[in-house]
């Protein structure tokens, strides 16, 4: 059985020693979730990790 | 024509940050380069900046772009969390060209229009950018603390001691005085927020320069805008 290329980089990304034990777990979970619901819930989780970062660091022109 | 990204328009994410006036873009650097104005084959040359953000991979356009990467102050790299903003228009004017099948140029029209001036840094720089705003809006803070803190603002603070003494000659009236300055403190602390260049007063200047309105300005002759 040959392994689909859309797993290749899911992979890479969890061999790699680089990547951190946060997202290797978060790759782990979503690999076995149904796909859609998985990257639905990332772009969600993007949204509000981008909103924290904004809110912490003042990022938005308060005018 | 005014720069843009290629993002669908009237997205609920769009209205939500025009609302909240979120005009610094942040994304994940994928690539950049010069191309022609949306990858077609007979667009104007221009210059790109891809980003992968939370809404999917955009890319946008502008010929100031180029100057943005290039003379970033924390030299974003492919693979950097970027933030990228528009910070200023500029008034320039546009030689639009007609050709027929041969390439010859066949009539020429002349318009006015805006070029516009980005921002593109590592987001720790607008971050640092929005400390010291803050400095700048806070009326309390002491000024020599915020120049020891912030060395780069020293120019800001001379400009700022400046508006204060012509304050102080040319508006008899307190609550105006105050009302003036309180704008002149906010322009610069916006100013410094979106990341544009930070002033470079001099303690003496003997022969300045006359300051031209920016309603004022020439619109230069260039290119056009995208």
């Amino acid at each position: 059985m040959t392994t689909p290329a859309s797993q290749l980089p899911a992979e890479a990304a969890l061999s790699d020693e680089a990547t951190s034990d946060w997202l290797k777990g978060a790759l782990r979970e979503a690999l076995e979730r149904d796909p859609v619901d998985a990257l639905n819930d990332a772009l969600f989780l993007a949204g509000i990790l981008e909103d924290r970062l904004r809110s912490l660091l003042n990022l938005d022109d308060p005018d | 024509m005014p720069d843009y990204a290629d993002r669908p328009s009237g997205s609920p994410r769009r209205e939500f940050d025009a609302r909240r006036g979120r005009d610094l873009k942040l994304g994940r650097l994928e690539d950049h380069g010069a191309a022609r104005y949306q990858f077609r084959v007979k667009g104007d040359p221009s210059y790109y900046v891809k980003l992968l953000t939370r809404e999917g991979e955009r890319t946008y356009w502008g010929k100031d772009l180029e100057r943005a990467i290039t003379e970033a102050a924390t030299n974003p790299k492919i693979g950097d969390l970027v933030g990228l903003r528009r910070v200023t228009r500029e008034a320039v004017i546009v030689t639009s060209r007609q050709r027929d099948a041969a390439g010859r140029v066949t009539s020429q029209e002349e318009r006015h229009a805006h070029r516009t001036r980005w921002v593109v840094e590592k987001v720790s720089f607008f971050a640092e950018r929005a400390r010291m705003a803050r400095r700048v809006r806070d009326e309390q803070a002491d000024m020599r603390e915020s120049v020891r803190a912030h060395p780069e603002l020293k120019s800001t603070f001379l400009s700022f001691r400046a508006a204060e003494e012509f304050a102080t000659k040319t508006i008899p009236n307190a609550p105006d005085r105050e009302r003036f300055l309180e704008l002149i403190r906010g322009a610069m602390a916006s100013s410094i927020h979106k990341g544009e260049p930070l002033p470079t007063t001099s303690l003496r200047n003997r022969s300045p320069a006359p300051a031209a309105a920016p309603t004022a300005r020439s619109p230069k002759r260039e290119d056009p805008t995208r």
